[in-house]
This record gives C-alpha cells, structure tokens and sequence, in this order.
C-alpha cells in the first residue's frame, strides 16, 4: 500500500533507516492518509449537501451571493494539516532519532492527502442529485463564467 | 366562432371580465367583439379600451406562442365600423349629435303619428341628448334598437352578418352569440331582446347552428345624486337608482311574457346580480361614469365563458344564488366562495386552478422575475440562473435587449396596472364578501397599479393566515428550474412566459393541492 508514494519509495535518510522499517513506515503513512481521505471527503459533501439545500432564493440578489457551501471544500486543508502531523508524529515514532527528512516527509503527506481529498471532494460534490438544480452551475462557475455572458 | 355583444355600460365590464379570463387563458380560440353606447365616452368604457388594446399587444406577442401554456391564446377580432375607428369598436344606434325624434324624423310625422308617438314618449325623452347614453329610458332605447334592421349593410351589421354566416357553414362548431348587459339601465336593458331578434333572422340556413345567450344584470349597486362628482350635472332625465328594481322586474316579466308565448329567441339567459347593492358615486354619464369593477362582472364573465365553452342548448335561464352568511357583522350578506362561482358547463376544478395558476405567475413575475431580468448581472453572471443560462444567454437571445424588455413591459403592464388592480376592485376592501382570492396579499403599487405581497405567495387564495413567509418563492424559482427542458415558445419573451407558466402550474399544484376548487 505504501507504494501509492511512489517518489518515496527509498527513504530520505537512507544512512540510518533501514528500508524494511520505512516500508511498514509507508504502509502505516498510507493507511492512514486513506482513511483520512474517505472520513474527509464524507464529511465535505454531507456538509456540502446540507448546505446547498439549506441555500434559498428569496430575493434577486441570492442568486448572485458568493456560493458558500463550496467552502466546505477547505476541510482538505485539515486533512493536509492532520495527515502532516500524524506523519511527523509516526516519523518520530517509528524511525530512528537521528533520522532526517522529517519536514519533507510530513510536508509531501500532508500534501498529497489534502489534494486528493479536494480533488475527490470536488467531484463527488459533481455527481447529479448532489447540487440543488437552481444552483447546478455554481460549483463548475470556472467553465461556465464566460458562457453565454455579455458585458457592458 | 364566438361573438359577444356589449350593451351599455355594464356590458362594456362584463367584456373588461372576459378579457382578465381570457388572459389566463379560460376563454375560446378566438372572440369577436362589439360594443353597443351611445355614450361612447363614459368612463368604464374608456378604461376597457385601454385594457383591450394591452391585451391585444399580449396577444401578438404570447398568444398561441408558448406552447401548451394557454395565457393569452385568444385572439380577438374587432369589426369595423362606418366611421373608421381603431381598437375597441362602439356602435352609437343614434349617432352623434342628433335625438330620438331625428331617428323618428318626428317633423315629418303627419299630426296623427305624431300623436300615437306621444303616447309612448314625452317630449322631453323625443329630445333629450342621448350622447351620454339612454340615461335609464330603456323605451327611447328599444324603439331605437328596433331599427336595427337599417343598418344591416353598413359596418358592423354587415361584416358581422356575413362572418356569422360563414360560421355557420364553415365551422364545425356553428356561431355562438352572448349579449350581455343591465335590464335595470338604458342601453342594455333596451338591447338585449331587439338584438336577438336581429341576430336570429341572420341565417339563411343552419339556423340550429347559432346558438345565442343573454347575459341579464339586475341591480348590483345604487348612488345617491348628493354624491355627484365634480363637473357632474344633476339631470332631471337622468336614470335614479330608487327605480332599479322596478325596472329590472318589469323586465323579467318581459321576458316571461315571451317564454310563455313561445317567443324565445335565447338558448340561455344568465341572471345575475347581487342585493348586497354597493354604494358607487353619481354620475349622468360620460367619462365621469366610472364604476370600479364588481363581483357581478366576475360573474357574468365567467357566464359568458361557460356559455361559449358549449353549455347545451336547453331554451332556458340560469340563476345563481349565494349562500348567506350567518358570521358576526355579516349576516344579510352575500359571500361568495370557490364552490359558488356559476359554472354549469366548464370543470369547476380546471376553471379556478387555471386562475390560480396565471395569478401566482404574474405575481411571481412582477415580484421576483422583473426585477431580476432588469439586474445587469443576469446577463454579466448568466450560470447564476440556470433556466435563463440554458434557454437564452447561451442561444445569446438576452431578455435585456431593447425589443424583448418592451414585450416583457407590455406583460408587466397589463398585469400590474390592470390585471391585480381589477382583481383589488372585485375583491372589496370592506369585510369578507369575495372569499376568492385573499386581498391581504395585493399591494398597492400608487399610480402604477396593484402588485402582490411575495411574503404571501403561498397564501394567495382566502382566507389570510397571517403566517407570511418568503420561502415560496424560493418554491417557485426551483419550479422554474425544474420546468427549462419543458418551456416552448416561438420567441425569448414567448419562451419565458411559457417557463413561468409550467412553473406556476407545478408550484400551485404543490402548494395549493386544489384548495382552489
């Protein structure tokens, strides 16, 4: 499983890490980042979904309101912070103290878990049945800005 | 093919209620229409000529253009007259500047006729001015309706015969003919019978293929000449409210003299009226004759309607009665509700639905959709709005060009400075006799006309519940949504109409579930 870091895939500080140790490194690393992955992105689209259906147009001017509920897609961000720290920590943990390559490695983790948790946030909030029809073209607003506009 | 004549004022409103209903698209395909006053510029017929020719613009824009969403589909055709008018035409049986003894050529009478013509008239009803109409003498009137033989070859008489001739042979469903109008005025209750007879000896074959109605008003309203408007003069000719009843009695029993002997010229005849007689100011006639509009009109409208629909021909008189009302402060009061409406033909569900239905798309538009399509930003940001991305900034067909916002003004005008003003007046401002609509939730809008409340567009229909809330017009905008593959129209304001109107029927169908039936 740890192969999914696949430029990873010989350790940072190859004098005092053993490459057997940092296989099973990469396995926990990756279980871990799975799993944040799919709590992650659940969470980011029933918050998504609760949110764009709590969404009403009562007014004109709702319709052209900053389209919030997309900002349930930040929780990637906590995803990347908590998979960089649970890296750190299991870095410390199961690898040698005078090991280097800490940072990097927490950073690259962390990294990969918030993309992947955007990216699968992001399409997942796609899928037909999850935006509300009045607010379909929102979360796609970067292919549909120029559409159709006309400006003065 | 369907005709409807207007005798006199009162008649003149029962058209102004045809043409709301046939803005929401209860009336037929198509719809002939002449108005019979000699006081051509009385008030109510001034404002119907305006609604008329709003109605008309509505109808070369939307009308038979949106597919199956009928609001202003029928088509009406307005005869010519002699004198070349445009919009509404307004036959005068006397003619401008001229009297009863000029119809009579009274001078001329030899001493004996002269006599006999005397014993029916006096001298001051041979000579008054009939330009502000026949002033509730319903006698000068029918002896004038009496020559309408005449003019059988001259506009309208001529073009209208011979279109019902053609009717008659050509259409499938034959000619039907409503005239409507007071039997307690002048000029109606002067015309209805003379017209008939005029109307019955057009065919020359076919002639169980005309079918022809009477829509009969007795007394709905009364004035007392203290109220007179200022520039109103106090005429000693003029028509007093205190002889109504007895007017309208003497003609019923005209027309039962008629039926009991076998001198019946009406399919069927619609009385209708109202004894809880509202107060209206005073006026001998001309453009200070103004009435507000009535339930009474509602009433003969929806008549008129059930009658071109094709009620059977039984030779026979509807009545309509309310049911009294034993609440506190309105016992002795006529209230009318839904239920009570007099539909003997139309489904009653369909009918008040399809009211229902254009009532909550106008306000919808006026209140929500007008402004938005005025907001830059609807062209800037089209994908806000999916329906209008889909069906019109991405065909690059905007609602905000210079033409499209003129057909859309036109639909804003008629709706606002006609539609929920007329509604206003039917539905009263005193107590709760028209249990129709819930007149809590129209606004006046000054000048420009009636608009309705959005906190109550899921409270349209009686009785005010006094939960106002905004959501359903979050309701009605997602309808609009729902409904963009299913908007058909021949052009962008046609195809937003059409949107609106799928909308508004999926919306009433979910919030109202028939409450208005």
């Amino acid at each position: 499983m740890g192969r999914m870091f696949f430029w990873m895939t010989e350790a940072p500080d190859q004098t005092h890490i053993v490459t057997q140790t940092w296989n099973a490194f990469l396995d926990s690393m990756a279980a871990t980042s799975v799993g944040l992955i799919v709590v992650v992105t659940f969470l980011i689209v029933m918050l998504y979904t609760g949110s764009a259906r709590r969404r009403r147009v009562h007014v004109p001017n709702d319709l052209f309101a900053a389209y919030t509920p997309m900002y349930w897609l930040l929780l990637a961000v906590l995803a990347a912070i908590t998979a960089g720290c649970m890296c750190a920590w299991q870095y410390h943990d199961l690898l040698p103290a005078e090991s280097t390559g800490q940072l990097d490695t927490s950073l690259y983790i962390g990294i990969w878990t918030g993309l992947w948790t955007f990216v699968l946030g992001y399409l997942a909030i796609l899928t037909p049945g999850i935006t509300p029809a009045k607010f379909r073209y929102r979360p796609l607003w970067l292919f549909y800005r120029n559409k159709g506009a006309r400006r003065a | 093919m369907t005709t409807l004549i207007c005798a006199g004022g009162s008649g003149t409103r029962t058209l102004e209620a045809v043409l709301h209903l046939c803005a929401a698209g209860l009336g037929p395909d198509e719809l002939r229409v002449l108005v019979i006053d000699p006081d051509a510029a009385n008030g109510n017929g001034d404002r119907t000529k305006k609604l008329l020719t709003q109605y008309i613009d509505c109808n070369k824009t939307y009308g038979g253009k949106m597919g199956r969403v009928p609001f202003f589909r029928t088509r009406i055709d307005l005869l010519e007259t002699e004198d070349g008018q445009t919009g509404l035409k307004v036959w005068n049986p006397i003619g401008p500047n001229r009297n009863f003894a000029d119809i009579l050529n009274f001078e001329s009478l030899s001493k004996q006729k002269q006599d006999l013509v005397h014993l029916f008239f006096t001298d001051a009803e041979l000579t008054m001015n009939t330009d502000i109409g026949f002033r509730g003498h319903p006698s000068v009137g029918a002896a004038t309706m009496s020559l309408l033989s005449l003019y059988k070859d001259q506009k309208p008489w001529k073009q209208l015969t011979d279109k019902i001739r053609g009717d008659l042979t050509e259409s499938n469903d034959g000619s039907r003919v409503v005239i409507a109008g007071s039997v307690f005025g002048g000029t109606g209750a002067s015309a209805i019978h003379p017209l008939a007879r005029f109307l019955r000896a057009i065919p020359e074959a076919n002639h169980d293929r005309l079918k022809i109605g009477a829509i009969a008003l007795v007394p709905y309203f009364h004035f007392r000449p203290s109220s007179a408007a200022e520039g109103a003069i106090e005429d000693g000719l003029a028509a007093k409210s205190e002889w109504f009843a007895l007017a309208a009695r003497s003609a019923a029993q005209f027309y039962q003299y008629l039926r009991s002997n076998g001198d019946w010229d009406f399919d069927s005849m619609y009385w209708l009226g109202d004894d809880s007689s509202v107060e209206v100011n005073y006026s001998v006639g001309g453009q200070h004759q103004e009435n507000p509009a009535h339930l009474v009109d509602l009433l003969g409208g929806i008549a008129c309607l059930d009658f071109f629909a094709g009620a059977p021909s039984l030779k026979c008189c509807y009545y309509a009665g309310p049911r009294q009302c034993n609440e506190e402060g309105l016992t002795g009061v006529n209230v009318v509700e839904w239920a009570d409406l007099p539909l003997a033909y139309i489904d009653r569900g369909s009918f008040c639905t399809r009211l229902l239905e254009f009532y909550a798309a106008g306000a919808m538009h006026l209140g929500f959709l007008e402004p938005l399509l005025g907001d830059q930003r609807t062209d800037s940001e089209p994908f806000c709005i999916p329906w209008y991305l889909d069906r019109f900034a991405a065909k690059r067909d905007y609602l905000s060009t210079p033409d499209n916002q003129a057909a859309l003004w036109q639909l804003s005008r008629f709706l606002e400075g006609f539609h929920f003003t007329w509604w206003r007046d039917i539905l009263g401002r005193d107590h709760d006799r028209v249990r129709l609509f819930n007149r809590m939730a129209l606004m006046e809008q000054g000048p420009n006309g009636v608009r309705i409340d959005m906190f109550r567009l899921g409270n349209l229909i009686y009785p005010e519940r006094g939960e106002g809330t905004v959501a359903d017009v979050d309701r009605f905008f997602s309808s609009t949504v729902d409904q963009t593959p299913n908007a058909v129209g021949k052009t962008a304001p046609a195809t937003y109409l059409s949107l609106l109107g799928q909308a508004s029927e999926r919306f009433v169908a979910r919030k109202y579930k028939g409450k208005a039936a």
